[in-house]
């Protein structure tokens, strides 16, 4: 049986890594610019020789291709280890508030500035002060949540706490939209809707390299986060110490689902759906399979959502935001019915 | 006597910042002894047993175990040393039982988690002490309750501690798994030379199968063979202002005292053996002297069992079944009292 499982897992591992180099090549094929299907090989072996076509390629699609990668990655993984850690099929990346202190961090930068006056401030739309003033808010989440898990015990007054906290910066940043100006709402309303296309450049190295640290710290935590989903009192009788392994897995949550808003916007379900596709294949609950399929799965999964969101064969692209929302609540749907202790079969 | 392996000094329990919610408790529990911690609801069971897993900081007192106090070594010691398995059950999808017992080696694990073989030959030793080897690669989530509580003690065999503690391991368990559960306790406590700890409710059963009980009476910890503790007629103390009380003769619990009217029965073997307890479950006491009011003939023919009730006063009359009779008997009471 044990071998019968390994051997399944191999097949399927095999199978996600093909999907996921095919769909990456999809992804990079596509856009609202039409460029022939060999002229992207030629580009991709570098002997392409029209210089429109390469700067479409490697300056937008490619860089766009990778972030769909690490974005489905990291927010599947957070959503995973917030699922073990709470033990709550429905727990996701955002439910530490992380991505409403993100929010809230854009509405300053974006709002904030023009209720105050200063409308006419340039550069404001630059992506990066937008990561940046994310980054900042969902930083200051995450230190909250940390002080009170380093004091409280209890995981559901953490969870409490990290909702309600979320929710006041999500009432903030209501306030906040109710002053500002109309074209100051419409930025705001554009970064919550998700793109992947805009990070680039050196802005792709500083969310590689943070997602990369966040997965490195994943993936140190797979023992513990194996033993924490029994609960916190087989943790402690292992001899855990839980309160280490708990910080271990929430800075790594933010710093995944923290960059992920930072630079794409608030993603969607992705976080709370691949995780249950992954557990569907794979039929395990060990974190050492766990991991590297919701990696696996969730690049596929973001990288199929893009490719839906740019319409094949159309010019006008969907909001990300809206397309993940509508491939991942019907998993979630099925999740909860066929979950005996929800559906009270 | 054996050295004592858990040696528990004054120990007060309770949570942080408030009072002990119990008397300070001194015991000593040997090796190869299983002992049943009963008590009254609320009484503070659970609260001992998860300070003596080191799951909830006592207030004051020490625990030592095999001569070490708990509070000189690190964590991952003390889970080499004592164990718990809590009462709630463990409901993961996917995981495999086999899996979910590999878990209890974490304390034995090095950084990454990998377990070796000598770990995984203790997990399947396990599995077979408690003898579920053919159900290790089920899913925990999808076999019944008592299969899935041996997974769990399995569990606590594998994190091969000195000193395994319960909570309620029989609480969930239909009656042939709650006699099967205790037998195993006591199999691996003594086998093994371990200390072995269950809370219960189910009394009768502790005093067949525990060395020791471990009674928590409101007003302090009393402990003794369960013996000892019968004829000390310290169970009595835990039945105060209950309906229950404990028969010295047979040495179990009833739940009504003993009727005042009187009934005189005769007859022989099994038939009379059942007909006595039915009496005394509907609150009767049988007597021998046949100048009672109310006198039971039991009798047999070669196909079926009989009853004659003669009633002063009344005609004779005659019964095929203990219920029918039961069922006269009571109206019998009420119209007296009416």
């Amino acid at each position: 049986m044990s071998l019968l499982s390994k051997n399944r897992s191999v097949v399927l591992f095999a199978v996600i890594s093909v999907l996921l180099i095919v769909l990456f090549f999809i992804d990079t094929v596509l856009g609202s610019v039409l460029i022939p299907f060999s002229d992207v090989l030629e580009v991709l072996l570098g002997k392409g020789e029209n210089a429109v076509y390469k700067t479409i390629i490697l300056e937008f699609r490619i860089p766009k291709a990778i972030v769909a990668v690490l974005a489905g990655s990291a927010l599947s993984v957070s959503g995973l280890q917030m699922q073990t850690v709470f033990r709550n099929p429905l727990a996701g990346p955002y439910v530490l508030g992380i991505s409403s202190g993100a929010s809230l961090g854009v509405a300053i930068v974006v709002l904030g500035v023009s209720a105050s006056g200063f409308s006419s401030l340039s550069g404001l739309g630059t992506s990066f002060s937008l990561a940046a003033a994310a980054w900042i808010g969902a930083f200051v989440v995450l230190m909250v949540v940390l002080a009170v898990s380093l004091r409280v015990k209890d995981i559901m007054t953490i969870l409490i706490m990290g909702m309600m906290f979320g929710s006041a910066a999500s009432a903030l940043v209501s306030v906040l939209q109710f002053f500002s100006s109309e074209s100051m709402l419409k930025a705001f309303v554009i970064w919550t809707m998700g793109s992947l296309s805009s990070v680039a450049g050196m802005q792709l190295w500083v969310f590689g390299v943070a997602v990369l640290i966040g997965l490195v710290l994943s993936i140190l935590s797979i023992p513990t986060l194996n033993v924490m989903q029994l609960g916190e009192g087989y943790a402690k009788t292992l001899g855990m110490n839980l309160t280490l392994a708990r910080v271990m897995v929430f800075v790594s949550t933010s710093l995944l689902a923290g960059s992920v808003t930072a630079f794409c916007g608030p993603i969607g379900f992705i976080g709370i759906a691949v995780p249950h596709i992954s557990r569907l294949m794979f039929r395990t609950a060990s974190h050492s399979v766990l991991i590297p399929s919701v990696m696996l799965t969730g690049s596929v999964t973001l990288l199929l959502c893009d490719i839906l969101a740019q319409l094949p064969g159309m010019e006008s692209t969907l909001p990300l935001n809206s397309v993940t929302s509508l491939v991942g609540i019907p998993v979630v749907i099925y999740v909860v019915f066929r979950n005996r202790k929800f559906a009270g079969v | 006597m054996s050295q004592s392996l858990l040696n528990i000094k004054e120990l007060s329990i309770g949570y942080e910042s408030q009072r002990a919610l119990y008397p300070e408790i001194t015991e000593q529990a040997h090796s190869a002894e299983l002992i049943a911690l009963v008590g009254r609801n609320g009484v503070g069971k659970s609260t001992l047993l998860r300070s003596l897993a080191g799951l909830q900081h006592p207030l004051e007192g020490s625990i030592e175990v095999d001569g070490v106090n708990l509070n000189s070594i690190s964590r991952s010691e003390k889970a080499r040393l004592i164990s718990f398995v809590p009462s709630e059950q463990v409901k993961i999808q996917n995981l495999s039982i086999r899996s979910f017992v590999g878990l209890a080696r974490f304390p034995y694990a090095g950084w990454g988690g990998g377990l070796s073989k000598h770990d995984w030959s203790i997990v399947d030793s396990a599995l077979s002490s408690v003898g579920i080897s053919n159900l290790s690669a089920r899913d925990i989530s999808l076999v019944s309750d008592g299969e899935r509580h041996r997974a769990m003690i399995a569990f606590a065999i594998a994190q091969d501690t000195r000193v395994i503690l319960l909570d309620e391991p029989t609480a969930f368990l239909d009656l042939p798994n709650k006699f099967e559960t205790v037998r195993l306790l006591s199999q691996i406590a003594s086998e093994n030379s371990k200390t072995v700890i269950y809370s219960t409710h189910d009394l009768q059963g502790a005093i067949h199968e525990a060395d020791s009980i471990w009674m928590m009476l409101p007003d302090g910890m009393v402990s003794g063979s369960p013996e000892d503790l019968a004829l000390s007629e310290s169970f009595q103390k835990l039945l105060v202002n209950t309906y229950v009380t404990f028969d010295m003769d047979t040495g179990t619990f009833k739940n009504k005292p003993s009727g005042s009217e009187q009934v005189y029965v005769t007859g022989e073997g099994l038939q009379l053996f059942w007909t006595v307890k039915m009496l005394q479950r509907i609150g009767y006491s049988v007597t021998t002297t046949d100048s009672a009011s109310k006198r039971i003939v039991c009798s047999k023919t070669s196909s079926s069992l009989m009853w004659d009730l003669e009633v002063d006063g009344e005609p004779k009359l005659q019964f095929s079944t203990l219920k029918n009779l039961a069922e006269r008997l009571k109206n019998n009471v009420k119209k007296c009292v009416s």
